[in-house]
């Protein structure tokens, strides 16, 4: 029975779930009869399972509801605004006490007051009709709702976490003795099928853990869902006219984001509403359309979800801001002068700050946009402000998809490794840096880099752990701004890898600590543990402003950063050569075993997880056991680059000198008086431009091969083409579609002339006969294929 | 109804562990020290894809640091979605203990009185039957209770 209870309560509240969006349009839209529909099966649903469940009160309610919508669905009563409010009431009340059913808390009882309004709707009780309740919902909200889609179903099935939890651990134990496998089979030199048996499997365990990884993501819709509920309910109450729009409910999040999120974006979106949007009547007078337009847009990219909510109302008067700000003491009006433009629309965040006038029931109560920023950065996401003074305001929110699997950094401390988040690591620059000076303030020590002072701790005191020489090369200082409290500078031994880390929440044990996140296991099964950015401020004393009031040349230097400076990776080549990369491209540092490190091709390439990817600075295979290699992508291809090892990252401004060689160097930068070659990425991939899988957008080479043997065309001409990235087909149906026709004109007993712009005639011999102009000989590699990319540009 | 208990040593007392609790017991490998957590951590390890923590069973009784871990026997307990390893000096059995032969326990001495309620008569011993929910609850809160 209680599983039963258990399952109406998910289901029910799912269903409202995805009602919520619908109900509002069918206020707009009172006769549409697939919403009066949708209204109907919900409550009809409800009545069904409360029969059996034994909920009367829910069963009451339904029922009443069942009955009225029955009539509007047969036309026998029209649909007007007021049955649509006393529907919403009733539906918002089987909401309550399905909640009410799961808390056990006890739900106020007028239900006789709901039904009552509903059933006035009947036809023989149309005398009490205008009974008192029934004005409420004359009054029609000013929401209107776009980019809602009709809800395609897909099939499921609900599946316990728990069960999910164990898919997980399942998978991962499999990913862990794959590794176990893998190596042991480098050890053995077992054969070749073996190795490819190995590497079929290996792949398919880590599409598993994709896959499984997906299932934990939700769609957005979940949350978006519940927003048009929101501003009509907004709009009702502050009486204006907004258009929302939303788009993007497609992209899927993790779960454990969506319920962050919740909280953000109702605020972001009453304060739009209270705030952004003006009244219709002063929108009249400045010649917008009365009603206000706010659009919440989702995207993904890359492993970040983005979310934009803009509104075309007044934006932020930064004016007003400043004095505000002044008022309370926030900055003085010295501060106020000096700050940038983005500084001060950031004082929107400070706590205690609105701009509103008056405090409404909504928003403006002085706590909101300081919450908002805490909440989304304690799950590593960012918000930026985009300001157009009387013309909006554009809110963009970066989340990451999934709060389980995060960027790390390991860092090395005490001969332990220890794990941080990468997104709260501002810089990593060496100790031995000569913009590195540590200071101390009585007791207390600070770094001063660049002339930021920053609250300075060792790692290893901060652990109470022995600290150990570091193996090669000097300490390096971890940079981190940490979701609560201040900058800090944190020294550790060494940062050993860049690498993503599925995080598991640690025992309460050890949580209790205050100075950790939680733990992971990373491929070498040794557990790490995860150390919290605010958790270690706290415990250095950071705290937040500590030193605001010092002199400081870092805002001179950011000011330099900010006109087209750019983060550059310092490291040492094979032979011993300082270079630099910028940071931008590389995805991650790593080592890699020199085992699987092969010659193919005339090239080395590396196979990592089934994967074989290009390795550039390195001439032939290394002699020790690991490597260390900079992951290089240029969005879809990646290089290995190896290195001897990584010096620094620094932040550079300065000009880049031309250098000799602009196929291998973007130039030459200059670091701490010392020229540096800076590679170019684009010549790394010019260079090692390995063959792509060809891509569905790829062009279409349509081949035209006669019924007799084309042995030719299908056995050496479509894999040339195939590896120059094009699509081949030899299919008549095709032809059509295809960017490109070739014609093979074999003794020159010539095929009927077409003057179809695509076609490409290939000819046998070397030398063309005189009614074979434009054609060009088959063997012609060179002059084949840039024959095929005139055709497809469009040249002739 | 008789339920199974696991029998083992801890400071050198024989007590029993529900195994109901239980998932498994494992000789604890490679460990992974957790600093300036509570003293009862012993250290991480890791069981396949799961990490443990490692409970210092010892330490939690009498006060002293057990001087091995690696080696040393753990059994696996899953409580409050977490896994831990408690540590015990030995394992000797898993025997069945009708509901009449456990006594609610009394007048136990310091260190023992917040992990153990109940007592289990064995073959005439009287054998203190250890609550793992207690064991591995911050030191803090066993102050407080």
């Amino acid at each position: 029975m209680d599983d039963l209870r258990a399952e109406f309560i998910a289901e029910t509240r799912e269903t409202l779930e995805s009602l919520a969006s619908q109900l509002v349009q069918w206020e707009q839209t009172p006769d549409d009869r697939d919403l009066v529909d949708c209204a109907f099966r919900f409550v009809h649903t409800v009545k069904g399972s409360c029969g059996f469940l034994d909920l009367p009160r829910l069963a009451r309610l339904s029922h009443a509801a069942e009955e009225v919508l029955a009539h509007a669905r047969d036309g026998r009563i029209g649909t007007e605004r007021g049955l649509v409010s006393a529907t919403l009431a009733v539906i918002d009340r089987i909401s309550a006490l399905t909640d009410a059913l799961e808390s056990g808390d006890a739900v106020h009882d007028d239900d006789a007051v709901l039904i009552g309004v509903m059933l006035a709707f009947l036809p023989d009780t149309a005398s009490s009709k205008a009974s008192g309740m029934a004005a409420e919902g004359a009054r029609g909200s000013g929401a209107t709702i776009k980019g809602i889609s009709q809800r395609h179903t897909t099939r499921s099935v609900r599946v316990s976490l728990a069960q999910l939890d164990r898919l997980m651990t399942g998978v991962s134990d499999l990913v862990l003795s794959r590794n176990e496998v893998s190596r042991q089979l480098r050890t053995l030199s077992a054969p070749a099928e073996v190795d490819q048996a190995f590497a079929r499997l290996s792949s398919t365990v880590a599409e598993m853990r994709d896959a499984v990884g997906m299932m934990r993501m939700q769609n957005i819709d979940r949350l978006f869902s519940s927003l048009p509920r929101l501003l009509r309910d907004a709009c009702i109450e502050l009486d204006k006219q907004i258009e929302l729009t939303v788009l993007g409910s497609e992209v899927e999040v993790d779960r454990e984001v969506v319920e962050a999120m919740r909280d953000p974006l109702t605020h972001i979106l009453r304060n739009a509403a209270d705030h952004g949007i003006e009244p219709a009547a002063d929108r009249l007078a400045m010649g917008k359309n009365p009603t206000g337009r706010i659009t919440v847009n989702a995207r993904q990219s890359g492993n970040q979800i983005m979310v934009e909510i803009s509104d075309d109302g007044r934006g932020i008067d930064i004016d007003r801001l400043g004095q505000k700000a002044i008022a309370r003491g926030i900055v003085s009006a010295d501060q106020w002068r000096s700050m940038s433009e983005r500084s001060r629309l950031e004082t929107i965040f400070v706590p205690g700050l609105s701009t509103a006038e008056t405090v409404t029931a909504i928003s403006g109560r002085g706590v909101g946009m300081d919450i908002v920023r805490t909440n989304i950065e304690a799950i590593a996401g960012t918000i930026d402000l985009e300001n157009h003074p009387g013309e909006g305001l554009k809110i963009t929110l970066r989340l990451p998809l999934t709060l389980s699997i995060i960027a790390g950094l390991s860092l090395r401390a005490g001969g332990e490794i220890y794990g941080i988040s990468r997104s709260s690591v501002v810089e990593i620059i060496s100790c031995a840096n000569r913009n590195v000076m540590l200071e101390s303030i009585g007791d207390m020590p600070i770094a001063n880099v660049r002339g930021q002072r920053l609250a300075y701790a060792k790692l290893e005191d901060i652990l109470g752990v022995e600290a150990k020489a570091p193996q090669h090369g000097s300490r390096a200082l971890v940079i981190i701004r940490p979701a609560v409290g201040a900058q800090f500078a944190l020294d550790v031994e060494a940062v050993v890898d860049n690498e993503e880390l599925v995080v598991k929440p640690a025992a309460p044990l050890i949580m209790a600590a205050g100075i950790y996140a939680g733990t992971t296991l990373p491929d070498n099964g040794r557990p790490m543990l995860l150390l919290d950015a605010s958790g270690v401020a706290a415990a250095i004393g950071a705290d937040e402003g500590l030193f605001d009031t010092l002199p400081s040349s870092a805002a001179e230097y950011e000011l330099v950063a900010g006109q087209g400076g750019f983060s550059i990776l310092m490291f040492v080549t094979l032979d011993g050569r300082k270079q630099a990369i910028r940071l931008t491209a590389v995805e991650r540092m790593m080592e890699i075993a020199c085992d699987s490190i092969f010659e193919i091709g005339g090239r080395l390439c590396a196979s990592l997880d089934g994967e074989l990817i290009d390795m550039a600075g390195i001439d032939e295979r290394p002699q020790q056991h690991h490597i260390k290699v900079l992951r290089i992508s240029d969005g879809d291809a990646a290089i290995l680059l190896a290195v001897d090892d990584v010096v620094d990252i620094f932040s550079f401004a300065g000009a880049v000198a031309p250098s000799a060689q602009p196929d291998i160097l973007e130039g030459i930068v200059h670091i701490e008086e010392e020229p540096i070659e800076l590679r170019s990425i684009y010549g790394l991939f010019a260079s090692h431009a390995a063959a792509r899988a060809c891509a569905p957008g790829a062009a279409l080479c349509f081949i035209e091969s006669g019924n007799d043997g084309s042995a030719w065309e299908r056995e050496i001409l479509a894999p040339l083409l195939a590896a120059a990235g094009y699509r081949v087909t030899f299919e008549a149906a095709d032809s059509k579609a295809a960017d490109v026709v070739i014609l093979r004109e074999g003794d020159g007993s010539n095929i009927a002339p077409a003057t179809d712009a695509r076609i490409l005639r290939l000819r046998d011999a070397i030398q063309p006969a005189a009614d074979q102009p434009g054609s060009i000989y088959r063997y012609d590699r060179i002059g084949l294929l840039s024959a095929l990319g005139t055709k497809i540009t469009g040249g002739c | 109804m008789a339920a199974l208990f696991l029998l083992a040593e801890i400071a050198g007392t024989e007590v029993a562990i529900a195994s109901e609790a239980i998932e498994s017991i494992i000789a604890v490998g490679e460990t992974v020290a957790v600093p300036h957590a509570d003293p009862i951590v012993a250290g991480l390890c890791a069981v396949r894809s799961r990490v443990l923590t490692l409970i210092d069973c010892q330490y939690r009784v009498t006060g002293t640091k057990s001087p091995t871990v690696k080696g040393s026997f753990a059994a696996i307990v899953g409580l409050g979605g977490h896994s831990f390893g408690l540590m015990v000096d030995k394992v000797f059995d898993v025997i069945p203990l009708p509901a009449d032969a456990i006594v609610p326990a009394k007048k136990l001495g310091k260190g023992w009185a917040d992990i153990v309620t109940q007592l289990g008569c064995i073959d005439g011993r009287l054998v203190m039957i250890v609550d793992p929910e207690a064991l591995v609850s911050p030191q803090g809160e066993r102050h407080a209770a």
